[in-house]
């Protein structure tokens, strides 16, 4: 029987990296859209309530 | 009819609580390191105390609870619970024998806090502790966003078929992978590169503020860990706002957003499935919410006037409501601030972010976004159901992952984790009152601690009363563990007690 293959190492194979790091990229670019709302929100309101 | 549990049922609890005591006592080694590297042999002394005693336990559990048994559902909803009271009492040690906390109460406040990724602190002179104490609180912080069961499943449970069931009792319930201990893993790997990359990112940050290197470096590890576990620690008494810098704010805001997501959101997101991030239950309803209590109080702030120029406005509302609602409690103003300049429109919309809170299966606490998100989707089903046709079929579903139908029994769930967060936030606020603090900065605090978020508006001190600081400790241990294993280990002990042979 072959054993299969589990941990650490089978996660962190080379290939996966450029997976992992679009992964991260897509999670900061929601994040700064919603930063960016903030911004817009923060904008409007001084102009508009202060 | 409660059946008293028998010697087997000890046995086994003993043996895993055992384990992860011994999984706390070797994570001290690493602020042990830091100590003697910096030549702390006071905090070393501390340490090695910690270590051995931790170390005795839970060996000496392995030595009196020998059994081959694995565990059931309840066992590991009492090990879970019983682990994280046993891992405060015993990690409390260098705490205490830092000399920095008023009482043994106020050192295991601490730890609970850091475990729960809460954020409050009774620890006086935050600004000279030791490097190696500032160490193991952030560690402690990591570690418990992680969840110390997670660790103890990486490294010590292999091969347990009942890993899966204190995984569970830890409030984390969805498998990245098909093995619990692979879905261990894969949360280590999603938060150890999320720490590589957020350490450097604020390391040459911080360093190009003006901060030694070393000091850069030890900074930007603790900030990271702070945000990423969204437990709110930082190495400062001004906690974030030390760096007066809009790029420093803005890598937190990243990382502390990132740590309240879902590790399974982030899995999909790491494997491929990179539009989960705007079809996701729990991402739709963070934005929605996150976006409304952002524009309450910047309305309340704008209307009063309390900041100059729209830049700054920006910085102080996103900042916080940001914090609050990641159940970070990382802020850039002072805790009274809150009080005199935010008032009450901002307060409340700080307090209803910090009681919505995170996601599911996070770093996070609070009720969480996939209930809101369920609650909301069940809602608005029943009101199709009431303008319909009586004859029409009125189904909804929800997509986490994947696309879920919506049926009683998931309502029913997130109805009743929901009341129980409601009646802790209650409670805590109630109980703030009766000793005299205003209503609404009572339940500001409350919701705070039972919603691990960790903001403050200058209740928490050394010198409030001595059962407020025990109440807080279990809403924190309650909120952490979503209710379900705290009620095990008491059904547990009444079971003990009370229960049939």
């Amino acid at each position: 029987m072959v054993p299969r293959e589990s941990g650490f190492h089978v996660l962190t194979r080379p290939e996966k990296w450029p997976q992992y790091l679009g992964g991260m990229l897509t999670e900061t670019a929601f994040i700064l859209a919603l930063t960016a709302l903030a911004f817009g929100m923060a904008v409007i309101a001084i102009a508009v309530w202060r | 009819m409660i059946l008293r549990p028998r010697k087997e049922d000890h046995l086994v609890i003993g043996k895993y609580t055992g384990k992860v005591v011994i999984g706390v006592g070797m994570l001290m080694i690493i602020p042990l390191l830091v100590s003697i590297f910096f030549g702390e042999w006071d905090t070393v002394l501390d340490f090695v105390i910690s270590i051995s005693a931790c170390l005795v336990f839970g060996f000496g559990t392995q030595l009196l609870c020998r059994t081959e048994r694995d565990l059931n559902w309840s066992h590991g909803l009492v090990v879970a619970s019983g682990s994280w009271g046993l891992a405060t009492i015993l990690g409390a040690l260098p705490h205490y024998l830092s000399g920095h906390e008023g009482s043994y109460l106020d050192a295991m406040f601490d730890v609970m806090s850091g475990y729960t990724t809460t954020g409050l602190y009774l620890l006086q002179d935050i600004d000279h502790i030791s490097m190696g104490l500032n160490m193991w609180r952030h560690l402690l912080t990591y570690a418990g966003g992680q969840g110390i069961v997670v660790i103890a499943l990486t490294f010590l449970f292999k091969g347990t078929a009942g890993a899966y069931k204190v995984y569970v009792g830890e409030g984390k319930d969805e498998r990245l992978l098909p093995n619990v201990v692979q879905t261990a893993q894969a949360i280590w790997l999603v938060s150890l590169t999320w720490l590589v990359v957020g350490t450097l990112a604020l390391f040459v940050t911080g360093w190009s503020l003006g901060q030694e290197p070393v000091r850069a470096f030890f900074h930007a590890m603790w900030v990271f860990m702070g945000a990423w576990s969204t437990g709110g620690f930082a190495p400062q008494s001004y906690n974030t706002f030390w760096f007066h810098s809009l790029t420093y704010e803005t890598i937190c805001i990243v990382i502390m957003i990132a740590g309240s997501f879902n590790f399974a959101l982030h899995w999909a997101l790491w494997t491929g499935k990179r539009k989960e991030i705007i079809r996701n239950v729990e991402t739709i309803s963070f934005a929605i919410t996150l976006s409304l209590t952002t524009l309450i109080a910047t309305y309340a702030l704008a209307k009063a006037g309390v900041y100059p120029d729209a830049m700054t406005l920006f910085r102080k509302v996103f900042y916080q409501l940001a914090s609050g609602h990641t159940t970070t409690g990382f802020s850039t103003i002072y805790a009274r601030a809150f009080v005199t300049q935010w008032g009450p429109l901002g307060l409340i919309a700080t307090m209803i972010a910090m009681a919505i809170g995170a996601s599911a299966c996070s770093t996070g606490g609070g009720i969480k976004g996939i209930r809101m998100g369920v609650m909301t989707k069940a809602f608005l089903q029943d009101v199709r159901k009431m303008i319909s046709p009586e004859s029409a079929v009125v189904r909804a579903k929800y997509h986490h992952i994947r696309d879920v139908l919506l049926d009683d029994g998931i309502v029913r769930t997130s109805m009743t984790i929901t009341i129980a967060y409601i009646t802790l936030y209650g409670l805590t606020a109630v109980v703030g009152a009766l000793y005299g603090y205003d209503f609404l900065q009572s339940a500001f605090e409350g919701i705070s601690a039972a919603s691990n978020t960790g903001l403050s508006c200058g209740i928490t001190t050394p010198s409030m009363p001595a059962l407020m600081k025990v109440l807080y400790i279990f809403a924190m241990w309650l909120g952490r563990l979503e209710f379900m294993s705290v009620f095990a280990l008491v059904g547990y002990a009444v079971a003990m007690v009370r229960g049939r042979r």
